[in-house]
């Protein structure tokens, strides 16, 4: 029997994310999954970031996180998505390379002496009452914890749908995890099944290329992780086609043979990335649909078509393939399919994510509801640090929906659920304009700081760009200049006698650092700190038109509801809202007001019961 | 716990309301009918019995059953005869019960809110509603309580072009429906010029606060004895002595069912000495706040002041005075106003009457032309005005924005505008939610 401070069960990206969380925060700690292979796999698309995404992994980042460094270090197609609009939606993106992503994985876990890799399946929980303190393995092996992050994405009795073909699987050729999840219903857990799908696989061999719209990667790549600097690995383009009427006739035919509309499926997959199935169904209006040919490495043959998820026979999807332009010769290395798998009501969890109803347990990543690598990740970072911190006794960790995208997506799991699997987008965050994936290291880098959860190589470098944003801002805000001599340096400003500082010339038409430096004598800044000055210029004004609300949200955040408020207790509420409050429990009024179908009313009833219920208790 | 309080004015009355709210209060009516009522909305005659056995009164019961009242749990209504000595027995009768205490005031008000029965809005206006003094103060707290679904609808257009134009933020043109954002700027723009329109008019607060006639014109021109005469009591002190008003005599009357203002001003000329000079200070101030001015002028005069010419605008109402003067010759001054553009001229004599009527009937008529413009909304809480503005220039923000194909910065104008709406009707933080309403009310209420 070994003992450890933080075990992790599962090695996905939530798994692979929360072990390094918890070694980088100091505790001895262990990750636990079925084989070597499966450290860091990218069982659906072989990219990372995206929008919305990319803010994610860049937060993750900004904690020294491992996929933004291994995303980096396995990039082969870097692009920016949204780079006509603003800075704050714009979202980083690469595909990266299968293999390598695993084998970069595996060497940054490596790199940690404090983390032990166990290749051997959990098969069954230990409990103590209602707290978990260990797992038992395949091998007979037995692990003791002081707290557990259970990450099992989509393994939870798997079960995996090719038209009317049902086998249990957690993924394309792995047994699913069976046993696990009655043990937890015994808690009486919330727990239900939702669904996700997948693609077929292509031979790039056998792909006509030649009347495709090619789309390369980005000129100047936009990294994940401040500690890179240059690409790793050889750049490669990405190809488009499109779906016809041919196709769509076929599946429209063969509809009743899909696992989704037969009725095989019954659970809820993601609206947003929906089946071919679903689109045709649902977007009558629409004659194609847009696939993007991605690689699955620079030595595989492999291509995933990005648009296609599929769950039809997989003779079916042959004959689709095959009307395709570019694919009439394809061949098909698997079929695509859809899987189904028990996820747990993330309503059950504390913002540490530790289970309400299990001490010690904490779930991150797809169990908790949630679909995509970099939200697994962020999960799994947020589960880690906290497992670690609880450990030792520590206080706890958790960010707000005015400091990260985490926060945003922790806030919403917790507190509203999901009845499909939930991604995160840039609208999902009220405050994103200050929330951007370019200051994701300022926004956060000081509370990983303060975690002490920084290599010093980092920790040096986001100093040193903390004070040289710092410095330039206070060189630009002591400089002026008159409109006579704007105009002699041709900037247009209106003469009206009053004196512009730096930052306030920045907001004319054609001024950027690069036009100042030379007038006001300013000396070298690095680019991601020039950058910084001016994107917060760019929405200085709304910063401005936000601080009521922010100020308003802040305050609700810090009205604590009482740990042991009784909600049978206030008169006024429907039974309905108090089950409501009862299951999510919130922890201020800020959450209770975010909670749906809580009405301003329902809060109003609570803020004078609990106001009369602290009087009571303070008297 | 149930609450009770008597609903109608105190005091000697035709009938008398006295209601109890709770979930017990069926329970106490069943008590003092000595009957099980099981009739919901339905007018009982019924005798009423003190905790004693003794008779209160006969009168009629009406119970508005949990969910179907007003303030959302039970409601009884009694109606007495409106004797104090009935309604003090009752009331006392209530008092003496341990389940049964009186209401806070506005606590009807609030129980429906929190019962969401009505939103934060509508709350709002019924507080107005109960405050009305005049028959048109009524009719447009009312209003207001109607026009909150406005609110709610412009609330749920903009969250609809917010949410399209964020579905072209977060993905990608291929994947969309075509033509989501077509009619976005056309939506946006009815709702800017709804609000603007809203906003626009002064005339909510006109009916709140009073429709404002300043009474200006040269001394003793007969400002004082004509707002004497109108208000039908000595008002002002009147005498042929110039400069006798000096200070502002504001005097609150009642055109046409309408709350005016009237205010009484000093003769306007270059006085010599200081109060004198504060006083004709004061008149040009009046005239320039006022909805309307009145000016009174000499008829047997010749000429029109200059200092009193400058005061005449399409705000003015001019009124030629001593009609009964063998010296009145209004042509002159009406020769004279042939370059002014003005509401209108009506000549009388202040000293026998003459004329008065007809005058009458013309303000009435222009006090009357501020219910011409109530078929729209009129805003007359300062708090729902600066919130509307702050959406309407958000908005505007948002039409400029959008033009430059700034997406992001756009959906921002559009989800700070939503919130401003939110406010009104109460999406608000949530301290901000109590107290900061409800102190307005009235027991009973």
């Amino acid at each position: 029997m070994e003992s450890f401070d933080v075990v992790v069960i599962g090695a996905g990206h939530a798994g692979c994310e929360a072990a390094a969380a918890a070694a980088r925060m100091k505790v001895n700690t262990a990750l636990v999954t079925t084989n070597e292979n499966s450290i860091g796999e990218m069982s659906c698309n072989p990219a990372i970031g995206g929008l919305g995404k990319g803010h994610l992994v860049r937060e993750i980042d900004a904690f020294d996180g491992a996929m933004p460094k291994v995303a980096d270090a396995s990039g082969i197609q870097f692009r920016l998505l949204n780079r006509s609009r603003g800075p704050a939606v714009r979202g980083p993106r690469t595909q990266s390379d299968r293999k390598l992503y695993k084998k970069y994985m595996k060497k940054c876990l490596l790199s940690y002496c404090n983390l032990s890799i166990f290749y051997d399946p959990v098969i069954k929980f230990i409990f103590n009452a209602n707290e978990i303190i260990g797992v038992n393995l395949n091998s007979g092996k037995e692990l003791r914890a002081k707290k557990i992050v259970l990450t099992t994405g989509t393994f939870l009795n798997g079960i995996i749908h090719i038209g009317n073909k049902m086998k249990p699987g957690g993924r394309h050729g792995e047994d699913p995890t069976k046993g696990l999840s009655e043990q937890l219903k015994k808690f009486n857990l919330n727990i239900s099944r939702l669904k996700t799908g997948t693609p077929p696989r292509l031979d790039k061999r056998t792909i006509d290329f030649n009347n495709l719209e090619e789309q390369k990667a980005d000129d100047k790549p936009y990294f994940f992780s401040v500690d890179t600097k240059k690409i790793n690995a050889h750049q490669v383009s990405c190809f488009i086609t499109f779906t016809n009427d041919e196709v769509h006739k076929i599946i429209e035919k063969n509809l009743n043979r899909s696992a989704m509309y037969s009725g095989n499926i019954k659970s809820v997959g993601p609206r947003y990335c929906p089946s071919i199935e679903d689109k045709i169904v649902k977007f009558r209006d629409k004659y194609r649909h847009q696939i993007f040919l991605e690689p699955e490495g620079l030595d595989d043959h492999t291509i995933y078509p990005n648009g296609i998820s599929t769950s039809l026979p997989a003779d079916v999807q042959q004959e689709i393939l095959f009307k395709i332009n570019g694919l009439s010769n394809v061949k098909m290395l698997r079929a695509g399919y859809a899987i189904e798998y028990d996820y747990v009501d993330p309503r059950e969890l504390n913002a540490t994510l530790e289970l309400k109803k299990i001490k010690s347990l904490f779930l991150a990543g797809q169990i908790n509801g949630t679909t995509g690598y970099e939200e697994a990740a962020a999960q799994g970072l947020i589960a880690g640090i906290n497992a670690a911190l609880q450990s030792k006794n520590k206080k706890a960790f958790t960010l707000d929906r005015s400091q990260a995208y985490i926060g945003v997506m922790i806030d919403d799991l917790i507190t509203k659920g999901v009845v499909e699997p939930y991604r995160m987008f840039t609208s999902r965050a009220e405050y994103r304009l200050s929330l951007r994936a370019d200051n994701a290291d300022l926004r956060l880098s000081n509370f990983a700081k303060d975690l002490g959860i920084l290599s010093d190589s980092r920790l040096k470098i986001f100093d040193n760009k903390f004070q040289n944003v710092n410095k330039l801002k206070v060189f630009l805000s002591s400089k002026y200049l008159t409109p006579n001599e704007a105009s002699k340096h041709g900037i247009k400003i209106s003469k009206d006698g009053i004196k512009r500082n730096g930052l306030q010339l920045l907001k004319y038409k054609g001024v950027d650092f690069q036009k100042l430096k030379p007038i006001f004598g300013l000396g070298h800044f690095d680019y991601d700190v020039i950058e910084q000055i001016e994107i917060d210029n760019h929405y200085a004004g709304y910063y401005a038109k936000q601080e009521e609300d922010i100020k308003l949200f802040k305050k609700d955040e810090n009205l604590k509801i009482p740990d042991n408020i009784d909600y049978s207790k206030i008169s006024g509420l429907s039974n309905e809202i108090k089950q409501k409050l009862e299951t999510i429990r919130p922890k201020t009024f800020g959450q209770a007001s975010r909670i749906e179908g809580i009405t301003p009313s329902a809060i109003n009833l609570l803020l004078i019961h609990s106001k009369r219920y602290t009087f009571k208790h303070i008297a | 716990m149930n609450f009770y309080a008597l609903s109608t004015p105190p005091g000697v009355s035709g009938i008398a309301v006295i209601r109890i709210s709770g979930k017990g209060a069926l329970q106490i009516a069943n008590q003092i009918t000595r009957k099980i009522i099981d009739q919901p909305r339905y007018a009982l005659l019924q005798p009423f019995y003190d905790q004693e056995g003794e008779l209160i009164d006969n009168g009629i019961l009406i119970w508005y059953p949990e969910g179907q009242s007003y303030t959302g749990d039970n409601l009884i209504e009694f109606h007495t005869h409106g004797s104090t000595a009935v309604i003090n027995k009752l009331l006392s009768d209530l008092e003496a019960r341990q389940d049964c205490r009186l209401a806070q005031p506005g606590e009807f008000t609030k129980t429906a809110y929190q019962n969401n029965r009505i939103n934060l809005y509508e709350a709002e206006s019924i507080a107005d509603l109960i405050q009305a003094e005049t028959e048109a103060q009524r009719i447009q707290a009312l209003r207001l309580k109607n026009s909150s679904p406005k609110f709610l609808k412009w609330r749920e257009t903009i969250l609809d072009v917010l949410s399209n134009t964020e579905a072209s933020i977060d993905f990608s043109e291929e994947d969309l429906p075509t033509g989501i954002n077509q009619d976005n700027e056309k939506k946006i723009k009815l709702i800017v010029s709804d609000i603007d329109e809203m906003l626009d008019e002064s005339m909510g607060e006109i009916i709140r606060d009073g429709y404002k006639i300043a009474i200006i014109g040269p001394p003793n021109a007969g400002k004082s004895s004509f707002l004497n005469l109108l208000v039908k009591r000595q008002a002002a002190i009147v005498s042929s002595v110039k400069g006798t008003t000096r200070d502002i005599i504001e005097v609150k009357y009642n055109i046409n069912n309408y709350p005016v203002v009237l205010t009484d001003t000093a003769g306007i000329r270059n006085a010599k000495n200081k109060i004198e000079k504060t006083g004709v200070e004061l008149a040009l101030n009046a005239s320039k706040e006022a909805n309307l001015d009145i000016l009174i002028l000499d008829g047997t005069e010749k000429k029109i002041p200059k200092n009193i010419q400058k005061l005449i605008s399409d705000k003015t109402v001019i009124v030629l005075n001593k009609k009964d003067k063998k010296s009145f010759n209004s042509k002159k001054i009406i020769k004279e106003l042939k370059d002014y553009k003005f509401k209108d001229l009506i000549e009388v004599s202040i000293q026998d009457k003459t004329g008065i009527n007809k005058l009458n009937s013309k303000l009435k008529k222009i006090v009357s032309e501020i219910d011409s413009i109530q078929s729209t909304t009129l805003i007359s809480r300062a708090r729902h005005r600066a919130l509307l503005k702050k959406c309407s220039n958000r908005l505007h923000d948002f039409l400029k924005i959008i033009k430059r194909n700034e997406v992001e910065k756009a959906a921002e104008e559009l989800r700070l505008a939503s919130n401003n709406l939110g406010h009104i009707v109460g999406f608000i933080g949530v301290e901000e939610i109590l107290g900061r309403i409800f102190e307005d009310f009235c027991i009973g209420k």
